[in-house]
């Protein structure tokens, strides 16, 4: 069996499913070589499926190593090292920056491909590139022009790395309790205050969420006030900034990642953005982690469902392979196909987030070579609505899908999968970070409800509805399931509705009902391009049209007992 | 110094292999085709040896279809600078692509020619030597170590045959086949891949470069291995030493 780190799915988005041209025309006009363009990409990823396979075979059996402090310094195991120099050998680090300053200025898409990919080969990895583009980005979108030169080119190159700096050991989740104060004297910024947590903590460059000093009592308990600070560990006159690594810590999982506790004593840093107004900068940088997360999950749900699939395939109880088993069967099919929704979901909103880019891109450019701009406006307005329910709904659904495929992983195995040395153990207790960090499941689902409560619940219902009614005619038994779906959505309302704690109640069943009928559609748009597809799609639309119409029903019920009575129900 | 390196595409080894049913090749739908791993190695010599001396010139060459293309194009990303596609839809032998080789080289005029010392699909060994006699050039076959003179004139190849490691020095031009331990192939880029799109990608038809391509070698049947009988599990380490004497006869 081929490893396939380019999966076939990735190719079929690319091949069929993103409208090139169009973008192209709206990002540069007409001057773009399509296809040269798009064999880029195909070059790039085949590359990266090399590079890939190497990382991970280097990595095997080394996963239970872990980072060290070293007279200050973080050192990652030897595996991370290696996996990292040949990413950067290859060029291979921040695809997504401007080519101005050295990046190569590629689509969402790739880079989402690109960090699936490595998550599969090697996640702990992952965790360290994964958050090199968007740092580099927030520096681009935010840092002056000093900064800018300062820093990038050596982001590029790989030579720099960064990280960000948000969690307080009393603001996780709720960032507005962050106390690290920022000072301003002279026009020059000071940092103080500690983070914990912080990924990748040993690297050159801190991206510091803190609190304006100027501000501080009248800002405290909001996310109002805070700034966001560039803090590099070496100052641009070759002085020592006063960051420290205090700590590093021991997990459960991705025993290569550095996760780092952080002191900054009077630390100077540069400002990015507006002062007091960091969060919104810092919101940037997290949306593409989040993004960055899902794919990051579905690597690793991937590599585990491979591994379960060979295993089943070649162990033998009652005189036959498991893969025999009915039961077997269901488990490896449902993780399939857990893993094929994630990525469709993942794979349309990136494209989305691309296209909204070149958009944006070419409403500010004066040309007006690709249609009427009053109309692209409304276009860009309804994409970025969508776009910040679609990313927490990718987060939520990447990560959650991790957990659950990475489990059966181990079922999959039997006993032998619960021993410590167990690659589909390992791939499990990877996976459980995924629905913690970059905003814990909770939150993401949160988010997404309360942007549902805006308008983008409808407005991606109708374009669903729209998508739908393009496929009638070719798959009519389908999409009478995913229309019935819709409705089933449409009737649960009123339900929600009415008291907002009860929504937030049923966030979770809201995400997930949203996001069946969403890859329904997608995963039929699929099928369109490529009938080898038809038979995931149709299983899928039957399990999960299913689960819609139950998650409706029951939040038409309207049970509130876990609201109100849960202390009887806790034994509180 | 001008260096040709011929490249072939073949199926990934990664991926299984299976025999169309009427045993006339192999099934290539949803294959992976990759660069042969013993060109690759030719590949990374070739841009070795241009990094060390500077000013060399590495050109790639592939007889196949169009879609060899693909391998020429990261070929290019590696780093070579442009490349040649001699097109032809049919399965040569090694003599005809020698001969191919051969015309090109003469058009190119090339100080070296830096090729794998098998394709690992048909696993003939035989191009580089057939190439060399017919340019009547001397030639270095499974070469593990490549060293220059000082002027760049003379090369030095340690050789690996059976039992040991055996060094043969020529004047250039001469024909040179690498061995797996050679090194160890680089990866394209991605300004390597930026940077290959511009490169000069030049078809040539067959017909065009006056070779007799008929084949003097034909294929009557290509067949799957012999499946590996299913092997058995013995209850203590006397019965495997028994059987180890009376069935296998190994001890
Ligand atoms: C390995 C690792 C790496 C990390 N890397 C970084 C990093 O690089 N940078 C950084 O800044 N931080 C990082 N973090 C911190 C991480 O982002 C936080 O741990 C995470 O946001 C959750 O915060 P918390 O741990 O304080 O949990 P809490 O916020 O205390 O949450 C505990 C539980 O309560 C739930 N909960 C809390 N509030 C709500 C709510 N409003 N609605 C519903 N449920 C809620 C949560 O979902 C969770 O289940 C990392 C953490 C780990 C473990």
């Amino acid at each position: 069996m081929a490893h396939e780190f380019f999966h076939p799915d990735m190719q079929l988005f690319i091949d069929h499913r993103v409208d090139w041209a169009r973008y192209f025309q709206l990002l540069r006009g007409t001057e773009a070589d399509l296809e040269a363009e798009v064999d880029t990409y195909r070059s790039i990823l085949s590359t990266l499926d090399e590079i890939c396979e190497d990382i991970e075979t280097g990595a095997l059996g080394h996963w239970h190593e872990e980072v060290r402090l070293v007279d200050g310094k973080v050192v990652v195991p030897p595996h991370i090292a290696a996996g990292y120099e040949k990413l950067r050998k290859a060029g291979l680090v921040c695809l997504t920056l401007d080519p101005a300053y050295g990046g190569y200025g590629l689509p969402i898409l790739l880079n989402s491909h690109y960090l699936e990919m490595v998550s599969r080969a090697d996640t702990s990895l992952m965790t360290i590139l994964g958050l090199q583009a968007g740092v580099a980005g927030d520096i681009q979108k935010y840092g002056s022009d000093a900064l800018k030169q300062q820093y990038l080119p050596r982001f590029a190159s790989g030579e720099l790395q960064g990280c960000m700096d948000l969690t307080e050991p009393q603001a996780g989740s709720d960032l507005g309790a962050i106390a690290t104060r920022v000072t301003e004297e002279d026009g020059r910024y000071f940092v103080d205050g500690s983070k914990i947590f912080i990924t990748n903590g040993g690297s050159g460059v801190h991206l510091v969420l803190a609190r304006d000093g100027a501000t501080y009592d009248q800002s405290k308990g909001t996310t109002n006030g805070l700034s966001l600070i560039l803090c590099p560990v070496e100052l641009p006159d070759g002085t020592r900034n006063k960051i420290t690594v205090a700590r590093v810590e021991t997990k459960m999982g991705i025993h290569g990642s550095p996760t780092c506790a952080i002191e900054f004593d009077h630390a100077e840093g540069f400002l990015l953005g507006e002062r007091g107004n960091g969060f919104r900068a810092m919101l940037d940088l997290m949306n593409q982690a989040r993004i960055g997360v899902a794919a990051q999950g579905i690597g690793i749900a991937e590599a585990a469902f491979r591994k379960a699939r060979s295993y089943a395939l070649e162990r033998v109880q009652f005189g036959q392979p498991i893969i025999q088993q009915p039961l077997v069967k269901s488990m490896l099919t449902t993780m399939a196909l857990d893993i094929k929704s994630a990525r469709a979901l993942l794979y349309r909103t990136c494209a989305m987030i691309d296209l909204t880019d070149a958009l944006a891109a070419y409403l500010k450019s004066g040309r007006d070579d690709a249609g009427d701009r009053t109309k692209l406006q409304e276009e860009y307005e309804r994409n970025m609505q969508l776009i910040r329910f679609f990313t927490p709904l990718c987060k939520y659904i990447g990560t959650e899908v991790a957990t659950r495929v990475t489990r059966n992983g181990i079922q999959i195995h039997g006993g032998i999968g619960y021993m410590a040395e167990s690659v589909a153990g390992h791939y499990h207790s990877d996976a459980i970070i995924t629905t913690i960090y970059e905003g814990t499941s909770e939150i993401q689902a949160s988010f997404a409800l309360r942007e549902m409560s805006k308008g983008a619940l409808f407005t991606a219902l109708e374009a669903t509805s729209e998508e739908l009614k393009k496929l009638d005619d070719r798959f009519p038994e389908e999409t009478r399931h995913v229309h019935a779906g819709i409705q089933a959505i449409n009737d649960s309302l009123p339900g929600l509705m009415t008291d907002p704690s009860y929504a937030i109640l049923n966030a979770k069943h809201v995400c997930d009902m949203m996001i069946d009928v969403v890859v329904a559609a997608e995963l039929l748009l699929q099928a369109e391009v490529d009938p080898s597809k038809h038979l995931a799609a149709t299983s899928f639309i039957r399990s999960r049209m299913a689960m819609v119409d139950m998650h409706a029903k029951r939040i038409q019920g309207g049970d509130v007992t876990r609201l109100d009575r849960y202390t009887k129900i806790l034994g509180l | 110094m001008k260096i040709l390196v011929p490249i072939k595409r073949v199926p990934d080894p990664q991926t299984n292999i299976s025999v169309k049913g009427d045993g006339t090749g192999i099934v290539t739908d949803n294959v992976k085709f990759v660069i042969n791993p013993f060109c690759e190695i030719a590949l990374e010599e070739a841009l070795r040896i241009k990094e060390q001396q500077g000013g060399a010139e590495v050109v790639l060459v592939s007889i196949g279809q169009k879609v060899a293309q693909e391998q020429l194009r990261t070929g290019l990303a590696m780093g070579a600078d442009r490349a040649i596609l001699v097109l032809s839809d049919d399965e040569l032998d090694a003599a005809t692509t020698a001969a191919l080789l051969a015309k090109l080289v003469d058009q190119e005029k090339p100080e070296l020619v830096l090729a794998g010392k098998q394709a690992i699909d048909d696993d003939a060994n035989q191009t580089g030597q057939i190439l060399a006699s017919m340019l009547d050039w001397p030639q270095a076959t499974f070469a593990s170590k490549v060293e220059f003179s000082g002027d760049k004139k003379d090369v030095t190849v340690t050789r690996e045959v059976d039992g040991g490691l055996e060094t043969v020095a020529f004047t250039l031009p001469g024909v040179i086949t690498t061995d797996l331990r050679l090194n160890e192939p680089r990866y394209a880029s991605l300004p390597g891949i930026m940077k290959a799109r511009k490169k000069e990608l030049k078809e040539i038809p067959l017909a065009e470069l006056g070779v007799d391509a008929k084949p003097r070698v034909k294929t009557h049947k290509v067949s799957p291995p012999p499946k590996r009988a299913a092997g058995r599990k013995v209850e203590t380490v006397q019965e495997l030493v028994n059987l180890l004497h009376t069935e296998a006869k190994l001890i």
